[in-house]
């Protein structure tokens, strides 16, 4: 007995998993970057004892008060929310694993809120001491986040020693986990840099803005090196076939990563331009044009990382559509539909309406009928026989699941696509 | 019955016995209700002292809506990050029917947290006054009025979630759109009691409040500490009645866990009645001394989280017991959290002290 299925004509489930995430970690890693960012400028503000400069440290620290503990927890929460939405049963299997983990990031979490709220509310109340202190508390708290999640997530592409023996820190110290962090450690150094630039462009002093947009420069590269060599390591890390899946062997991915790669060289380029050579020149339109460029290239990125662990939840573990691997045979057995008795609450109780369960709960997840990823074109004209014959194959392709189900299944699968692709729904 | 279905739990073990899960989700939803309770409460608080301002043209109360417009960012930024611990606990133990209440609430659910990020930002909005807010009438109170209308709708949502989630027999006809979701029983008495339980313990807050703000005038102090008190008085005594009818809009097999048949549940109804009594008797008489009435109230609150837990588990106790659940414990990072919440602990304990430090020695200079 299985799960309801989240159903939206707007959206795929995968859509909105990739939407909200590709939002929030733009504004996490943001977060994590800044914390260092600004500690950094604070020092450097306190030994020139520039009034001037404190007050520019202190604008970019509202940014992280304003955006990253408000939209930056919330749609943090958001992914949690949506990624049970729509894969409930790969959520409650990375929950039973990692629930100490979370708990565990979940300190630091809190860590960083009252930390940014201390060290944003004392400014010029307490020591220059005391509120430095403040500051790394904050960016601890932030980057233990990402060193924690950065497991998590890495666990789902290369779940590690974790499917033998089950051991936690198996499945958290995958192989994939080093150069994550240190991949992602760079990004959030270079998306702090490039927000950084917002408050740069904002500042009329022209010595604060040569001065601080210097820092800002090296700060970027400085990031730059660490994503390249993280990122670097990981390609060496993953699994070879999944390797060769973005460097040529699938083309939407192929073309993902490539864009991901060029972008952000063009970014880290044009930022450490206008950051080290003509820093009095920033401005609100150039921050701007960064920052989009920045969100592109993430999101290629997370497009990248989402889509290359396809079929799979967790790898080896689970497919997207929540079923388990070693759970296919049993339900060639006893058919789909014996196995998971909410396909068809709500539906019609003819072939078709079994056809259409069975569609939303295996397909549904990564093709929408029309629209994202979409089944249409791809079995438009076809015949229920010809469909038929097609879904033992499924698996030819190394993104997709098998069928799970027996003759009958297939048959009223079959029937429902038929019918997809004459344009019904 | 072959309309209940109830998705399988997940194959893979806990990892840990269920008794700590059940002890870390009543705790961290202690802590988190706190803050709930003075971001609502204090959200409708606030648009009363504004409109008493208004209408009467007292200006103090005006005052103490700005003061509760400051506090409430801080209220809602720890509401959210405490609200995560027991999310992550009840969805160890809980989660095929949590998820599944969710699923049935689909974009309902999801928007909870746009209208969180939103009130968030009329909150600031209203607290920094920005652009031509500082000058206009209002002040920006319409933020506010914003800000408690997705306050609400998050209240709504989350008991919908909690009563539907309950209740499996519903599951397949809200799923097919034959009832809605806010058919659950006990559901509009349910978000009665905790609304109420928001502004009586936000009354609460300002009482303690006025008490410790050194800097404040005489006739600040003393009109946020009554307006604390009537409302804390006359929305308790509300709420014993509007507790009374849910309690009674359970079926019998639940409330009776409350009424002896449970023993746990039957003893923290009846020790939170008797402390709301003489909390009560205790304002009512004038004779409150603040420390003595908090520590009641934290008692009742407390109290009334043991209550609600041995309720929800009666419900899900049709279905299945949580003594059933496969666990394979591993206790590493387990014990490595205990040690990191701990630290946690002391960090901030040293870091408000170090804080306070400052602020008296910058004073001084």
């Amino acid at each position: 007995m299985n799960y309801p299925i989240w159903i939206s004509e707007a959206l795929s489930g995968a859509q909105l998993i990739a939407i909200i995430a590709v939002f929030h970690v733009f504004i996490s890693h943001f977060a994590v970057g800044m914390g260092l960012y600004v500690v950094i400028a604070e020092k450097i503000a306190i030994k020139s004892g520039n009034l001037e400069e404190k007050i520019f440290v202190k604008k970019s620290s509202a940014l992280i008060l304003l955006i990253s503990a408000v939209l930056g927890a919330l749609t943090g929460v958001g992914i949690w929310f949506s990624i049970a939405l729509v894969s409930p049963a790969g959520t409650a299997a990375l929950i039973h694993i990692f629930v100490w983990g979370w708990a565990t990031e979940w300190v630091f979490f809190v860590l960083e809120i009252f930390a940014i709220l201390a060290y944003y509310y004392t400014w010029n109340k307490v020591s220059d001491n005391t509120h430095v202190f403040l500051g790394w508390l904050y960016f601890i708290g932030a980057w233990m986040s990402l060193a924690i999640i950065a497991g998590i997530i890495a666990f789902q592409l290369t779940p590690g020693t974790y499917l033998e023996n089950k051991s936690f820190w198996g499945a958290f110290f995958n192989q994939t986990y080093f150069p994550s962090v240190i991949g992602r450690t760079g990004i959030s150094f270079v998306l702090a840099g490039i927000y950084a630039t917002l408050v740069l462009s904002f500042t009329k002093n022209k010595e604060i803005k040569v001065k601080y947009g210097r820092f800002t420069g090296y700060f970027i590269i400085a990031g730059a090196v660490l994503t390249f060599l993280g990122m670097y390591w990981w390609v060496q890390a993953i699994p070879e076939n999944v390797r060769e899946q973005f460097l040529g062997g699938n083309e939407i991915l192929s073309s993902f990563y490539n864009n991901s790669i060029y972008l952000t060289v063009a970014l880290i380029g044009l930022a450490a331009i206008f950051t080290l050579a003509i820093p009095k020149y920033m401005n609100i339109a150039f921050a701007l044009v960064l920052l989009i460029l920045g969100q592109i290239s993430f999101g290629y990125y997370e497009f990248t990382r989402e889509r290359v662990r396809k079929p799979y939840v967790i790898r080896d573990f689970m497919y997207s559509n929540g079923i388990l691997k070693s759970e296919v045979e049993k339900i060639k057995d006893v058919g789909f539909l014996n196995y998971d008795k909410w396909a068809t609450v709500g539906q019609p109780n003819d072939e078709i309406g079994k056809g259409r369960g069975i569609y939303n709960s295996q397909c549904r997840v990564c093709h929408m009928p029309k629209g994202f990823n979409e089944m249409y074109s791809k079995v438009e004209g076809l015949t229920a026989e010809d469909l038929y014959g097609m879904l033992d194959d499924l698996d030819a392709n190394p993104l997709m699941p098998p069928f799970a189900g027996n003759d009958e299944d297939k048959m009223a699968l079959s029937k429902y696509l038929e019918k997809i692709g004459q344009g019904g729904k | 019955m072959e309309n209940i279905l109830i998705p399988a739990f997940s194959s893979v073990p806990l990892s840990s016995p269920t008794w700590l899960f059940v002890f870390f989700l009543v705790f961290t939803f202690f802590l988190h209700i706190l803050f709930v309770n003075l971001t609502l409460g204090g959200t409708i608080l606030l648009l009363i002292s504004k409109y008493i301002s208004k209408v009467f043209g007292d200006n103090t109360y005006d005052e103490i809506a700005e003061e509760i417009g400051y506090l409430n960012t801080f209220n809602i930024s720890f509401a959210v990050t405490l609200g995560v611990a027991p999310l992550l606990f009840l969805q160890t133990m809980y989660e095929n029917f949590f998820y599944t209440s969710s699923i049935l609430l689909s974009w309902k659910w999801l928007l909870v947290l746009v209208a969180i990020i939103f009130a968030y930002y009329f909150y600031y909005l209203y607290k920094f006054k920005p652009w031509y807010i500082k000058f206009s009438g209002g002040k920006g109170i319409i933020f506010i009025v914003f800000a408690a209308i997705m306050f609400l709708y998050v209240a709504l949502i989350f008991v919908t979630n909690t009563t539907l989630s309950m209740q499996p027999e519903l599951w397949t006809e809200v799923y097919s759109g034959k009832i809605s979701a806010f058919s659950a029983k006990t559901l509009v008495p349910r978000l009665i009691h905790f609304v109420l339980a928001t502004i009586a313990f936000s009354g609460l807050f300002l009482m303690v409040y006025s008490k410790f703000r050194k800097n404040y005038s005489a006739t600040l102090k003393e009109t946020m500490y009554n307006f604390g008190k009537k409302t804390f008085f006359y929305t308790t005594l509300a709420q014993i009645i509007v507790g009374v009818w849910f309690l009674f809009s359970h079926d019998k097999n639940i409330y009776m866990l409350l009424m002896g048949k449970n023993i746990i549940g039957t003893f923290f109804l009846l020790i939170s009645i008797i402390l709301t009594v003489i909390a009560l008797f205790y304002v009512y008489k004038n004779k409150e001394n603040i420390f003595s009435l908090s520590a009641l109230v934290l008692l009742i609150i407390g109290s009334m989280v043991i209550v609600r837990r041995v309720v929800e588990t009666g419900f899900f106790e049709k279905y299945f017991k949580l003594s059933e659940l496969n666990a394979e414990p591993y206790w590493g990072i387990f014990a490595i959290f205990v040690i990191l919440l701990i630290l946690l602990l002391a960090v901030i304990y040293y870091s408000l002290v170090r804080i306070g430090k400052d602020i008296k020695d910058k004073a001084g200079a």
